[in-house]
């Protein structure tokens, strides 16, 4: 077991190039025991290449890698011992069972894994179903059975890479669910996302790449230190009035939208005094509909995809 | 790129699992049961066609006794397929046992396990050969029983007009089969080369039957002399000396040499690729 | 990477001194057309109820290949073997030669009609065999 104050991935300077892409350019990453850890970024941005990397599936060109201290240059695949996940979706041979596949890949755990078959499917909530080929399984499916094939390994560090994909709602609050549970029995989680909302519910601390790079590595709570106000959608019974009005409320802006109603910038407590200056006022609050979350508007400011809506919110009003 | 291959460990009995799981992979596979029950089959198949005909293979040797003796049946059918049907037949498995895993995108799913990329391919290595040589037997104990079982155990006429007697010809026969099995495991090994390096299954499994065919044909031509002992497809007709009154090694013996150097070159270079290639994901 | 040029080279090497000298010239194809044809002699006349020895044969064959101007080594369809042996007294039979670059040929009759002229042979006994003297294979080392 690793020391309890070492970096369970410790990742300086990662460089990958593929032809003529720079893929990585200088990443570091460093995820602590027992903490879930989210990356997140636009496609492209190089989340899946440094998974890869700390999979064993991507030679970095340059850049030092250890996961719990131990690295590919002295370890080679041992690198993996207590590391489990998927890259992307994950894959299996389609025209074999779940049951079939989870035992080759048992196989080729060390200790062998053969006799975790059963729990592990049962986990993912696969265990009903013994007999269909993986060939037919939809994309949520091969998501759960990604998850059973990670946990035949009872890793301590678990990565996962958009574990979301495919899932329809109830199957991502049970993913999160079980993400959150085996936490607290004292596993390490990576995982990648492209939604704000599943880092905020899920993580502890976040790194944001784009372009190959880190842009903001830290806690949840200091990206929200970060972050902008969020944005509302306001109607009212006079909108004039109320645009006025928001000049005389400091930290609260306000203008008109195309299709009706205000676009409207404030902190939680700014909007509170706005609205009270509405009704003292005798302006009515007709709707009030939050477009943008902070840490959302944030993740675009950082990865500088400015997205239409900032400026104009969803057209269609309750 | 850097190394990110480990060293190869075969360490004790946990490494034939590998080694099993890839066989199994390949026996649940459709194409590969149809094609070993075509080895056991055709041989039988063939001694029934030959039996409504009055022709004779007569281009193929032995092809004049075949209704004479029993013994002639395995050995036509021996000429038969080591003239394209062999590396075809091997090529099958070695040709794909690699690629399948980028047509099915699971190359990320087994090498984040914990065996290395070396146990990995000595495992598929293993598989492909094993398969190779189950064919070879297959094909040979086959026709060598539909020739006994349909034709009978008379003696045969040899390659010196000399009559060989069914116990001691049966002996040959099995000799002349195991005699082409280094042959079909370096045609398997270039197929397991073609199949790491294109990463493509057409062209693992093509590859080798066009080489084959390629070589043979250049083997048909004497201008093709000095190069003779590059020819792989030479050493398919070494048997051809073990049929004579004063039987001759030396085909043999070169062929051998030839066959274990385009074996371990072919297995070396896909090893080499194999370590260093990054999996990336589509 | 570079290594992968270099097995190449040495597989050529091994390949080329693999390949060694011989080939197929007339001393080796009259070596063994004439035991052949004498092992096969001896079966038909064994067909016909005749006992003859091999040794008593004293089988010799003599071939060439082309025209003169044709060296007499090399695969080739050309090839034409003259083949003497004792029968009473000396007899004379003459094959065309079919002969490979594997280092085996296939022996056509060509004369006189009594030996190979005839695909098939009747037996003492009444049934037609075919008959070993018509057309034969054979082998012998390149090497």
């Amino acid at each position: 077991m690793p020391a309890a104050d070492m970096s369970v991935i410790k990742a300086t300077g990662l460089v990958k190039r593929f032809d003529d892409t720079l893929a990585v350019d200088g990443v570091d990453l460093t995820v602590e025991a027992g903490e879930i850890h989210g990356i997140v970024g636009p496609n492209g941005a190089g989340k899946t290449t440094v998974l890869g990397m700390l999979m064993g599936l991507v030679g970095p060109d340059a850049g030092t890698l250890r996961v719990f201290d131990r690295s590919w240059g002295e370890h080679g695949q041992r690198m993996l011992e207590g590391v489990a996940g998927f890259i992307e979706n994950p894959r299996f041979y389609p025209y074999l069972t779940a049951r079939r596949n989870l035992t080759l890949l048992a196989g080729l755990d060390r200790p062998l894994a053969t006799d975790r078959v059963d729990t592990a499917l049962e986990l993912a909530g696969l265990d009903g179903d013994n007999n269909g080929r993986v060939g037919g399984y939809s994309l949520g499916m091969r998501q759960r059975l990604g998850l059973a094939a990670a946990l035949l390994r009872n890793p301590r560090l678990l990565i996962l890479d958009e574990p979301a994909n495919g899932l329809d709602p109830a199957g991502i609050r049970d993913m999160r669910d079980m993400i959150r549970r085996l936490r607290t029995q004292g596993m390490t989680v990576l995982l990648s996302s492209h939604n704000m909302a599943e880092i905020e519910d899920l993580c502890d601390n976040v790194t944001i790449m784009r372009a190959g790079s880190v842009v903001f590595t830290g806690s949840v709570r200091d990206l929200w230190a970060q972050a902008p106000d969020p944005v509302f959608h306001l109607q009212t019974s006079d909108d004039d009035g109320a645009a006025g009005l928001a000049r005389a409320v400091p930290g609260v802006e306000a203008e008109p939208h195309s299709g009706g109603g205000l676009v409207v910038h404030a902190g939680r407590e700014r909007l509170d005094t706005y609205a009270i200056e509405l009704g003292r006022n005798g302006i009515a609050i007709r709707s009030l509909r939050l477009t943008r979350r902070p840490l959302e508007a944030l993740f675009f400011r950082l990865t500088e995809r400015q997205p239409d809506s900032v400026t104009d919110p969803v057209p269609e009003v309750v | 790129m850097t190394a990110i291959a480990a060293p190869v460990v075969l360490d004790g009995p946990g490494s034939w699992v590998a080694v099993r799981g890839e066989l199994v992979k390949l026996a649940l596979q459709r194409k590969i049961q149809a094609v070993l029950l075509a080895c056991v089959l055709a041989p039988f198949l063939f001694v029934s066609i030959l039996d409504m005909q009055s022709s004779l293979p007569e281009d193929t040797l032995f092809g004049r006794w075949v209704h004479t003796s029993g013994l002639a049946t395995p050995l036509v059918v021996l000429g038969f397929v080591t003239q394209w049907a062999l590396p075809a037949l091997t090529s099958i498995v070695a040709g794909d046992i690699f690629s399948s895993e980028d047509r099915y995108g699971t190359w990320k799913t087994i090498l984040t396990r914990s065996r290395s990329r070396g146990e990995i391919f000595v495992a598929k290595t293993l598989a492909a050969l094993l398969y190779s040589l189950g064919v070879v037997a297959l094909l040979g104990g086959a026709s060598l029983a539909a020739g006994v079982l349909l034709v009978g155990r008379q003696p045969l006429v040899g390659l010196s007009g000399t009559l060989i007697g069914p116990g001691h010809g049966s002996v040959l026969v099995l000799a002349s089969w195991g005699s082409v099995l280094p042959t079909a495991l370096a045609f398997t090994a270039l197929g397991l080369l073609l199949s790491v390096a294109s990463r493509s299954g057409p062209v693992g499994i093509g590859g080798p039957l066009v080489v084959g065919l390629l070589m043979q044909l250049a083997s048909l031509s004497g201008a093709a002399d000095p190069v003779r002992g590059l020819l792989l497809s030479v050493p398919f007709n070494a048997w051809h000396g073990f049929f004579v009154e004063h039987p001759f090694y030396g085909p043999f013996e070169n062929g051998l040499i030839t066959s274990l150097a385009y074996f371990l070159a072919c297995l070396t270079a896909a090893y080499l690729v194999f370590r260093r290639r990054d999996i990336t994901v589509s | 990477m570079r290594t992968i040029p270099l097995l190449v080279g040495g597989a050529l090497l091994v390949g080329l001194t693999a390949c060694g000298s011989g080939g197929i010239t007339a001393t080796r194809v009259d070596a063994s057309v004439a035991p052949t044809f004498a092992n096969l002699y001896v079966l038909q006349q064994a067909q016909n109820g005749a006992a003859v020895s091999v040794e008593a044969l004293h089988s010799q064959a003599r071939c060439t290949r082309g025209d003169q101007s044709t060296p007499d080594r090399g695969a080739g369809e050309d090839w034409v073997c003259q083949v003497q042996w004792i029968k009473q007294g000396p007899a004379v039979a003459t094959y065309s030669l079919h002969v490979q670059t594997n280092g085996c040929y296939t022996a056509e009759g060509d004369g006189p009609a009594d030996v190979n002229g005839s695909p098939t042979i009747t037996t003492q006994s009444g049934d037609v065999v075919a008959n070993p003297l018509y057309k034969f294979d054979g082998c012998f080392d390149t090497t």
